[in-house]
């Protein structure tokens, strides 16, 4: 978690005050409410983030519209100032979690080979890096490096 | 200023951020602390109202919000076995 460890930070600007107007809003229990763009973040970041703050703060995610989540946070300890910082801790983890999500899916084939490597009883990927059933399955005139009829020179 | 994010008394719960059947266990689970009602279900939405028991009136805001990040954690738990 990038972000919790600076929630100890006093001093943090309100939210509703730096944010774009109608991002964030205020309730009189000193919770407060962030609309956030799912296109942006995704429902996958927005519920990592949260998960990683319910230690410190309440949390509630709502979703008005299909493109909106709107997540309400308040501090455990109650005092507002904490949930400002809690609430800027949440928007920076946004960004990493939505990163984390992004690279997980761009490396989801080669972790899924990778396991299944690691379960095989015998080598499923040689030794370039290639699945040894896509190399067995063409046939010799598809194999325009030549690599099936090298042999090492004696 | 609004209120409170509880003072309505209801709470709306999209199902893509809170599947049904975590909002069931999460209601087996906080049964001896609350009771939770679903008044009303619209397109993907279960409205729920959370009635804490009388014997633990005083503590009413601060049990309903340990309700919701328990829910919270069920669904997070959920979309991560999806995955």
């Amino acid at each position: 978690m990038s972000g919790v460890g600076e929630s100890e930070r006093a001093g943090a600007p309100s939210p509703e005050k730096i944010l774009p107007a109608g991002v964030a809003q205020r309730f009189e229990d000193g919770s407060l409410r962030i609309s956030l763009p799912v296109e942006v973040y995704g429902i996958d970041a927005i519920l990592r983030s949260c998960y990683w703050l319910t230690e410190h703060c309440f949390i509630y995610v709502g979703r008005p519209t299909a493109a909106t989540i709107e997540v309400t946070l308040v501090s455990k300890s109650g005092r507002p100032i904490d949930t400002d910082q809690l609430t800027w801790d949440l928007l920076n983890d946004l960004i990493d979690q939505r990163l984390r999500v992004q690279i997980q899916e761009e490396t989801r084939s080669i972790r899924e080979m990778i396991v299944a490597q690691a379960f095989a009883e015998i080598d499923v990927i040689d030794d370039r890096g290639k699945v040894r059933d896509e190399l067995e399955a063409k046939p010799p005139s598809d194999d325009p490096e030549g690599i099936r009829g090298w042999r090492p020179v004696s | 200023m609004a209120a409170s994010l509880l003072s309505e008394g209801t709470i709306p719960l999209h199902t893509s951020v809170y599947p049904e059947t975590c909002i069931a266990k999460a209601a087996e689970t906080y049964r001896a602390f609350v009771a939770v009602d679903i008044v009303a279900t619209e397109h993907d939405t279960q409205i729920i109202s959370l009635g804490v028991l009388p014997a633990y009136v005083a503590e009413a805001s601060k049990i309903r919000f340990e309700f919701l990040n328990y829910l919270l954690d069920l669904a997070v738990q959920h979309y991560l076995a999806r995955q």
